[in-house]
């Protein structure tokens, strides 16, 4: 059985796969937001994503120490590391306190700063092809500029996750007030995109109805934006 | 406590606390875990990713070392705590021990 999911939340994927492992399905490996799950004795899995300090997966010191602990690599993907092992009593935690807790989340936050930075690289790209005139780099570019507001939002909550557990480790922070983008930002630039795709199949007046539904949903979005402060 | 210790290394983690203290003698990864546990009554269960973290950390200051490698495709290492780690664990020892008699004088003094 095969399953599409794109996960940019460690912890929703975590528990997404356990549910499945509690209902028999024991997922095998991923490619691309495919994961692949085989029967299994329903709870006979636990699984747990953990960030390899490589780019491009785990090393062998890592994947021996991992065995030697019972626990196995199912797949890794770039620094992302899905990893189980047969159910214990016990939840299966890969982290035991706070420490190294907030240390995880650090890396993640790192891995999704490059991310952004990358995908910020691009938008200047297509940006200077839609002025160029190259065909379908306008689209692109407000493909790339949704998929940016997602990661931004993704840094926000991860620094917010850590704040909390400093916050719970007795570390003096300052107050965290990072601002979430709200969805409806990314889902204006997507129709817009769409529009813009397809153009030669939608009738005029439609195109019209959809350019001014997406520019309501960036124009709302960013309102809501603004108004809104932790959320 | 030794002037070659630095502040920031102290205190020390309840997970690097029990890693050192496991150490004194030569043990694996496993071995660390189930003597943390034991020692503990059950109430520290070092987590994998912890404990990987905190060995990398450790080897890196020098404060633990390889003791063994097998031999074969699948190296089970065992460590040991260096005479720097040691050094650390005494200045750890002292603090606690410190905070212990300080904490006396919540019964004695009315």
């Amino acid at each position: 059985m095969t399953r599409f999911h794109l996960y940019f939340d460690k912890d929703k994927e975590t528990e997404w796969l356990n549910q499945m492992a509690e209902e028999g399905y024991a997922m095998d490996s991923f490619f691309a937001g495919f994961y692949s799950f085989s029967p299994c004795e329903k709870g006979e899995w636990q699984y747990q994503i953990d960030i390899g300090n490589g780019f491009f997966g785990v090393n062998k010191e890592y994947s021996d120490f991992m065995r030697e602990m019972g626990i196995e690599i199912v797949q890794a993907w770039g620094p992302w590391v899905i990893l189980r092992r047969k159910a214990q009593d016990t939840p299966f935690e890969l982290y035991s306190d706070v420490e190294s807790r907030i240390e995880q989340y650090k890396k993640i936050l790192l891995l999704f700063k490059i991310v952004s930075a990358i995908e910020l690289l691009i938008l200047v790209y297509e940006v200077y092809g839609g002025v160029s005139g190259i065909a379908y780099a306008w689209p692109m570019v407000l493909i790339i500029a949704a998929v940016v507001c997602v990661f931004m939002n993704m840094i926000v909550r991860t620094k917010k996750i850590i704040y909390e557990l400093q916050e719970r480790n007795g570390e003096a922070t300052a107050a965290y007030n990072g601002r979430r983008v709200s969805p409806a930002v990314p889902a204006g630039l997507l129709l817009n995109s769409v529009n813009l795709l397809a153009a030669d199949y939608i009738p005029q007046p439609l195109r019209i109805v959809f350019l001014v539904i997406a520019l309501g949903l960036i124009l709302y979005g960013a309102a809501d934006t603004v108004a809104k402060k932790n959320n | 406590m030794s002037n070659n210790i630095a502040g920031k290394d102290l205190p020390l983690t309840e997970a690097v606390f029990y890693i050192l203290l496991s150490l004194r003698h030569p043990n694996h990864g496993y071995g660390i875990i189930q003597e943390t546990e034991e020692l503990t009554g059950g109430r520290v269960v070092l987590g994998a990713g912890t404990l990987y973290g905190a060995i990398q950390t450790l080897e890196k200051k020098g404060w633990i070392s390889v003791y063994s490698e097998e031999a074969g495709s699948r190296k089970k290492k065992e460590y040991l705590i260096t005479d720097a780690g040691r050094e650390v664990f005494a200045a750890e020892r002292d603090r606690i021990n410190e905070l212990a008699g300080n904490a006396r004088k919540m019964d004695e003094e009315v």
